[in-house]
């Protein structure tokens, strides 16, 4: 005997009945949680009886409904889907179709085992066993509530909501990949790489052909990956595999998009982000936000994890279970990173971790090391503007060699004490600007700072990565306070020396005192410099024409 | 001794609105629960307002903005809203009511019920009812974001909350029609549940919840079924307006 679930009971009566198996209902319920646990479980509890009056499908009507299953399986192979979301790929595939023939269709292909489906939470009698199917989260994450689409006490998963909201009564469906084998030409613009970017792509290429599944990449700020990976993109696109390009930060994939179109002229390059047009699209790169690779089951044979040290993708199991499952299963993840956690360094010297380091950036001038700079009560000083000669200095020499300054501090509160300091003691400059998290103009704010009408950013870590002005002067304000480790402050330092006809940016620490961080900072720079040059790739030699 | 230290320092908890973590004693109001860029981001309605409406006004304005006059008098609703619908509200009502983020119920309820004791302390409220979601929109969307409210400020003030009101028809999406479609979309839209006996309701003194208010249409259309059954006072509040 075996059980089964239907959400379109006369595709059930049609099915079996074509098979001469006989069958026949249980009990209804308006949660596909209870009917999945009652399964699972066997508690053989009582339930409402089935008592509608079902007639199967007329051989017309059958075949109709063949023909849009496996038209709507072309469309959602791969993905790990909501109810609700399923419905708004249908929509956005302009696909004419009730949503009464789509619970037969999604019947059909369950039947004929080509979509999995759990609820989208379990939630049974035990704490411990809570879980959000779609991303894992346990029962930190889920809330009780009273649900009035079920009429029941139902769980709902807080931490994917941001996506949609998963729920006990509501199903998620795991729709199985179709696998594409064939050999198709694939145009990449021509491109240049330096000496060390080649190294590194011959190295990826290799990792694909062999056994290990996960390859960490170290490549320092400004080393140009995306350029790095090219090679290895192209190389699975052209065995008609696809590709996946993931990071936990939304700017990221803003950044990414129109460098991999213009590389991969011909390909559908996707950008997925909360509020994208190109969600529900089919693409042969996808380029995605973390959360977003929650929507993929076992389709890409390589998933490239950028900035994977950043928030909240490290330590974040439930991200790294999507990520496993949205790969293939004999599919390839590379790490990517400019400041990798120790453990991993500790694993990759150990050879647990396939590694290659990239020391130096495509232009092959050394990083900037940081300078390290000690002034007592500070913020205090800050707060009273009283007058602090390091920073005046700082600020000399960026405006003596036609800079622009980014300074980092710790808080919000900072920023705006240290925009009235520099409004009271720089007379030269008169657009000084404070940036954080919640500044609505934001996005205007980093556009004037770019085109060079702002010549002082003062901002939080929240733009530690991925704002870079070619003529940019780093100052870490209360460089001791802990949400600078040494990962952010790397990041910090990297901002400066980007372009190859500035290189004289300097990256200075202010701090009351010297912590840990700020000196492996500097240790790390400076071994990363003393490698790059062992390695004779400072020298304008030693890149390719 | 050591508890009697964390009271004084309270352990820093996230923000009720992000994940910032904030220093904030369990029983401070709403406000201070908060992170200080949300804090910046919220435009609390403080100070003299529409005697009706409850919007912001300056201090040598009239006691009733031009919108409610050019209204007919019997058909107003004193409502009296918490912040400005824009910033930080904005967002936090698409996280609540969009996404189905549950939890906010809390702060925002809790918040709505400071603006209640604030104004309508002296008014002798009996019983709490919400704007009712037609039933295909309810199970859709698995709840409804003013009963939900509703019921924290019930707790928190100490009076009962009873469904009253239901919606008769389905009115689709307002953004993109006219005031004047808008208005006759919702003409009649509500009506009083039989299973409220008349000769009760008639001893109420009635506050509607909401979550934000546009142009009060709504909360007059709520109210119109409540005057035909001769309730004795009517009041409303929202989040945001
Ligand atoms: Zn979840
Ligand atoms: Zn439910
Ligand atoms: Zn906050
Ligand atoms: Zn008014």
């Amino acid at each position: 005997m075996q059980y089964y679930m239907s959400i379109a009971y006369a595709v059930d009566l049609t099915y079996w009945q074509q098979k001469g198996q006989n069958m026949i209902p249980l009990f209804y319920t308006s949660s596909f949680g209870e009917a999945y646990q009652w399964i699972e479980q066997q508690e053989q509890q009582k339930m409402d009886p089935f008592e509608q009056d079902v007639k199967p499908f007329y051989k017309d009507q059958w075949n109709q409904l063949r023909l849009e299953a496996e038209k709507c399986f072309e469309m959602l192979q791969g993905r790990a889907l909501l109810w609700s979301e399923v419905l708004s790929l249908i929509r956005k595939r302009n696909i004419k179709i009730t949503e009464e023939t789509l619970r037969a269709v999604l019947q059909l292909l369950y039947l004929e085992e080509k979509v999995k489906w759990y609820p989208g939470v379990s939630c049974s009698k035990w704490l411990q066993d809570w879980v959000c199917h779609r991303c894992q989260a346990d029962f930190h994450h889920i809330r009780l509530t009273r649900c009035a689409s079920c009429g029941k006490h139902c769980a709902m998963c807080e931490h994917c909501i941001m996506l949609s909201r998963s729920r006990t009564c509501t199903p998620f469906f795991l729709f199985s990949a179709k696998k594409v084998e064939q050999q198709c030409p694939v145009e990449v613009k021509s491109l240049r790489l330096t000496a060390g970017q080649a190294r590194v792509s011959e190295q990826i290429l290799d990792f694909l052909q062999g056994e290990e599944m996960m390859f960490l990449l170290w490549a320092v700020t400004g080393a140009g990956k995306t350029e790095m990976m090219v090679p290895a993109i192209r190389h699975l696109l052209s065995e008609g595999k696809r590709v996946c390009w993931t990071t936990p930060r939304t700017d990221v994939v803003h950044e990414l998009v129109p460098r991999l179109r213009a590389l991969f002229p011909k390909e559908n390059v996707l950008a997925l982000y909360g509020g994208s047009s190109d969600l529900w699209m089919d693409g042969s790169i996808v380029i995605a936000t973390a959360h977003q690779a929650l929507r993929y089951v076992q389709v890409f044979d390589l998933i490239i994890v950028d900035e994977v040290d950043a928030f909240p993708l490290y330590q974040n199991r439930s991200l790294e279970q999507g990520i496993h499952r949205a790969l293939s299963q004999s599919g390839k993840i590379v790490l990517l990173t400019a400041t990798p956690p120790k453990e991993w360094l500790a694993w990759s010297r150990s050879g647990r971790l396939p590694s290659a380091i990239l020391p130096v950036r495509f232009h092959g001038y050394p990083l900037p090391v940081p300078r390290l700079f000690q002034e007592r009560r500070l913020w205090e000083k800050v707060k009273r503007q009283h007058p602090i000669p390091v920073l005046s200095r700082f600020i000399e020499q960026v405006i003596r060699k036609d800079g622009q300054a980014m300074i980092f501090v710790p808080g919000i509160w900072q920023v705006k004490q240290l925009v009235s300091w520099l409004h009271k003691h720089v007379r030269e400059w008169h657009s000084i600007c404070g940036v954080y998290s919640q500044t609505p103009e934001r996005a205007e704010i980093i556009d004037q700072f770019r085109r060079k009408e702002l010549q002082c950013l003062v901002t939080t870590t929240i733009l530690e990565r991925g704002v870079t002005v070619p003529h940019c002067h780093v100052l870490v304000m209360g460089a001791d306070h802990p949400v600078f480790d040494q990962a952010a402050l790397i990041q910090m330092a990297g901002r400066v020396g980007r372009s190859k006809d500035y290189q004289q940016g300097e990256v200075w620490f202010l701090s009351m005192e010297k912590t840990e961080s700020q000196i492996q900072a500097k240790k790390q720079m400076d071994y990363l410099n003393s490698l790059a040059e062992k390695e004779g790739f400072i020298k304008q030699g030693a890149y390719y024409q | 001794m050591r508890r009697w230290w964390l009271t004084l320092f309270p352990l820093p908890k996230p923000c009720c609105f992000c994940t910032t973590p904030v220093r904030s004693f369990a029983f401070s109001s709403v406000w201070k629960q908060m992170c200080l860029s949300c804090q910046e981001q919220f435009f609390p309605i403080n100070g003299p307002v529409c005697q009706v409406c409850g919007r912001p006004m300056t201090e040598e304005d009239l006691s009733v903005c031009i919108d409610c006059r050019q209204l007919d008098s019997s058909t107003w609703v004193t409502n009296r809203s918490v912040v400005l619908y824009k910033g930080q509200a904005k967002k936090v009502i698409q996280w609540f009511k969009y996404q189905g983020l549950e939890r906010l119920a809390i702060p925002l309820g809790l918040w709505m019920a400071e603006s209640c004791y604030h104004y309508y302390r002296r008014v002798p409220l009996s019983l709490i009812t919400f704007v009712p979601l037609h039933p295909n929109r309810l199970h859709e969307r698995g709840f409804n974001q003013a009963e939900l409210l509703a019921q924290v400020i019930s707790q928190r003030l100490g009076l009962p909350v009873k469904e009253i009101l239901v919606r008769e028809r389905e009115t689709f999406s307002q953004s993109h029609r006219s005031r004047k479609e808008r208005l006759q979309a919702l003409q009649h839209v509500f009506k009083v549940s039989n299973r409220i006996d008349p000769g009760w309701l008639r001893q109420q003194h009635i506050l509607i919840v909401d979550d934000v208010y546009t142009t009060g249409s709504t909360l007059r259309e709520c109210a119109r079924p409540l005057r035909q059954a001769n309730v004795r006072q009517i009041f409303s509040v929202t989040f945001a307006r």
